[in-house]
């Protein structure tokens, strides 16, 4: 039997002036998901009454469909389906057929017409399909809490008849938003604040710096393997590698030791600017949680952004460690985050490192720095990665 | 050879090739290949090369050729030598060495305990010289060997090795030294001595990377470190890097006769360095024996970063080493300089100049001003 997909996607907030946009992205996307899953396989993707709908040549497995289908933000649910003709018998058969094939003793009926032609209405085709599955299968009818829900949604050309409607990952599709930077260390966190930004609609292009040859080849194959786990969600990323050694080296030749991560980071958002800008892209993202560390209190994020006219946006604001872990465990990233690596060489950091910047401060310190020549410089090295 | 704006001064972790030997290399290669082991020609004529090569390092120690065993460094060789001995010897399972000892043998040993071996230290003095009548103390009926380095790479600290020599000879136990510092620099015979087991390399000495030796005194066995196809007499199985060892043999007959005017320029830079350094920077110290090799010098700074102000003197185009690495994100201090009972606000601030046949009076004068400048500097940001 040839395999069939149903996917459905969150209506909320899209308008008439968009939807075709937001449509057309998403079906581009989970059109390259399913391709890269599935390499071999033949497929048609086609837009019903809002429902996307994948008809396979033939019958493939559903799990690496449905991997594929977890990858593409946009999708609220998906389902592998039967499809009948509009008749009322065959949509019977497959209710029974699918339901009789679950464990469970109770089963609702949900039905939804999107074609309105079909002379039952929505309720009567419950009532009768039901009444088939109780005398075929000896299951009862609960309609509160049904340990097996078979739903029918009746579409112009037959109808769509499946049992297990799995939860996607919701979100809008990557790329309807635009494009940011995102800041990707070797850590937990910025992985997954990429994944966030994702989720939102954006697609990341990505940028590390490393103080490389302090720090060894190692860390940046990490950041590497992070960069290709998160483009199972967007398909093809860019991986811009910053050599920020030499301005480390500045900082901490010739700025006071306590401001150190400030200044660092200051030159990071100054070389990413310049970046994202060259590159169309809109807005930086970085893996920042209010006051998870020194430099994350209120009064250093100020004395950081400073530096910075682009928008920073910091999806991890509002969670706590052990939130961002459990996301970082869900998309694949933390078995690459956890292990060792030495991201900023230790040499480098301040003994005790400011943790309330003030910003006439950073500023003085900056001033024994060339700032533009550094920046430029680094930004002249990037080594550029496609994902 | 020299780089434009580019101060060389780490010369005990390696020298440049000499340029002599640079042109023998190229020669060499145009001229010979072929596996040493084989029957044909070009494999007889390596040979030959290999064999006479054998006859100079073996003569360099007073030992005879076939004690020679050619390796890729002097920690492949300290690696052979104390593994190879506990396969052969499991019952002999207690091993001393002095507290002073490079990580090829220290780490060694510390992988011999988790198979059954016990391991003692020789303490040493502030200067990082072990008493050899300490020895006698650390003696078991199943002691193996006693290891001690020969002269510390650290420090230049040289150790009496006839004093220790003559103890285990009495005690019927092996002695090693891990000769690499002393190598051709300094005059040893290894029957004299009575030394049984003997490491070094070639590019302490101004010859190539990858050629190094090992001394192992007739009618010692050990199991092999490599199996294969028999090289080396069965000792060391692998394709005989006879390029890098011929030019280690020619660099042992070009270093000895040179060494004594070598070490005398070197004796004036070390003076000279040490005497400002200790006059101009305040809170600075020099470490290791005053008699001991002159081209290492040791110097601590109280409560400097010696890492950053070894990154600091490079990007002055200054090449010193540092007791401490980072390697794993934490700093360390000196194994070494604790054994010499040096305490951490010093260790952390401790480099390592060393000098050699090309360092000059320009390079030492720029030196000199730089350091001072440096520690000031990176003393206000450790």
């Amino acid at each position: 039997m040839k395999t069939t997909f149903l996917c459905h996607y969150s209506e909320i907030g899209l308008k008439k002036g968009n939807r075709n946009y937001f449509e057309r992205i998403l079906e581009q996307n989970i059109r390259k998901s399913i391709e890269r899953a599935l390499p071999e396989s033949e497929f048609s993707i086609h837009l019903d009454y809002k429902r996307f709908i994948i008809d396979f040549k033939e019958q493939v497995e559903e799990e690496r469909v449905g991997t594929a289908l977890h990858r593409v933000f946009g999708i609220v649910n998906y389902a592998c389906v039967r499809k009948t003709n509009l008749e009322l018998s065959e949509i019977e058969q497959a209710a029974v057929e699918l339901i009789s094939a679950k464990e469970g003793k109770t089963f609702a009926i949900r039905t939804k017409r999107a074609d309105k032609a079909f002379p039952l209405n929505s309720n009567e085709v419950n009532v009768r399909v039901g009444a088939k599955v109780v005398e075929a299968t000896g299951k009862s009818v609960d309609l509160t809490i049904p340990e097996i829900t078979c739903h029918i949604e009746i579409m112009k050309q037959g109808a769509l008849v499946y049992v297990d409607k799995i939860q996607g990952p919701g979100g809008l599709p990557v790329n309807s938003s635009g494009k940011v930077l995102v800041l990707l260390s070797g850590g937990f966190d910025s992985p997954v604040a990429a994944f966030y930004a994702m989720k939102r609609g954006a697609k990341c292009s990505f940028i590390h710096f490393h103080s490389y040859p302090y720090t060894n080849k190692f860390s940046q194959e990490k950041v590497i393997d992070l960069a290709k786990k998160l483009n199972e969600y967007q398909f093809k990323s860019r991986l811009y590698m910053v050599p920020f050694a030499e301005t480390q080296e500045e900082i901490v030749f010739n700025c006071p030791d306590r401001l150190r991560v400030i200044l660092y980071r200051r030159f990071m958002m100054r070389i990413a600017e310049r970046l994202a800008r060259r590159k169309d892209l809109k807005a930086v993202v970085t893996g920042e949680s209010l006051g998870q560390v020194a430099s994350q209190t209120l009064e250093n994020i100020a004395a950081i952004e400073e530096a910075i006219t682009l928008p920073v946006l910091r999806p991890l604001v509002g969670m706590d460690k052990n939130e961002i872990i459990q996301v970082a465990r869900k998309i694949g990233t933390y078995e690459i985050s956890v292990k060792p690596h030495d991201d900023a060489c230790t040499r480098f950091m301040p003994r005790q490192p400011e943790t309330r910047a003030k910003l006439e401060k950073v500023l003085e310190a900056e001033k024994s720095l060339d700032v533009e020549d550094l920046v430029e410089k680094a930004f002249q090295s990037i080594e550029i990665l496609e994902i | 050879m020299v780089q434009k704006n580019r101060f060389y001064f780490d010369y005990a972790a390696n020298t440049p090739v000499d340029p002599e030997i640079r042109r023998f290399l190229a020669e060499f290669y145009e001229t010979h290949y072929g596996n040493s082991a084989g029957i044909h020609h070009f494999a007889r004529d390596m040979r030959e090369v290999l064999d006479r090569a054998r006859v100079v390092v073996a003569k360099a120690i007073g030992a005879g050729s076939s004690e020679i065993v050619f390796t890729s460094s002097a920690t492949e060789s300290n690696n052979m030598i104390l593994k190879g001995l506990a396969h052969k010897y499991p019952d002999k399972n207690h091993i001393i060495i002095s507290s002073v000892e490079h990580s090829s043998v220290f780490e060694v040993t510390q992988f011999l305990k988790t198979i059954g071996f016990s391991v003692s230290f020789i303490p040493v003095d502030q200067n990082g010289k072990i008493d050899a009548d300490e020895i006698e103390g650390l003696i078991r009926p199943e002691t193996l060997l006693v290891s001690v380095i020969w002269v510390n790479n650290e420090l230049g600290t040289i150790q009496p090795l006839e004093e220790i020599g003559s103890i285990c000879r009495q005690a019927g136990i092996l002695f090693h030294t891990d000769a690499v510092q002393g190598f051709a620099k300094l005059p040893v015979n290894v029957r004299e001595t009575n030394i049984d087991l003997l490491t070094a390399s070639s590019h302490k000495i101004y010859g190539p990377l990858g050629a190094g030796m090992a001394y192992i005194k007739e009618g010692i066995k050990l199991e092999p470190l490599l199996h294969g196809g028999g090289h080396e007499d069965g000792k060391r199985s692998s394709t005989v890097n006879v390029p890098a060892i011929a030019a280690f043999a020619k660099a042992v007959e070009l270093y000895q006769p040179a060494a004594k005017t070598e070490f005398e320029r070197i004796k004036k830079f070390r003076q000279k360095i040490v005497q400002s350094v200790l006059e101009s920077v305040p809170d600075s110290r020099i470490n290791g024996d005053p008699d001991g090799l002159p081209h290492i010098i040791n110097l601590s700074f109280k409560n400097v970063d010696g890492e950053l102000l070894a990154i600091y003197l490079d990007r002055k185009g200054i090449a010193v080493s540092t007791g401490s690495a980072c390697s794993t994100g934490k700093i360390r201090a000196s194994r070494i300089l604790e054994a010499c009972n040096v305490s951490v606000e010093w260790r952390k601030g401790t480099i390592r100049i060393s000098l050699g046949r090309f360092t000059t009076d320009e390079a030492v004068d720029y030196l000199i001003k730089e350091l001072v400048n440096a520690v000031e500097k990176v003393r206000k940001i450790s």
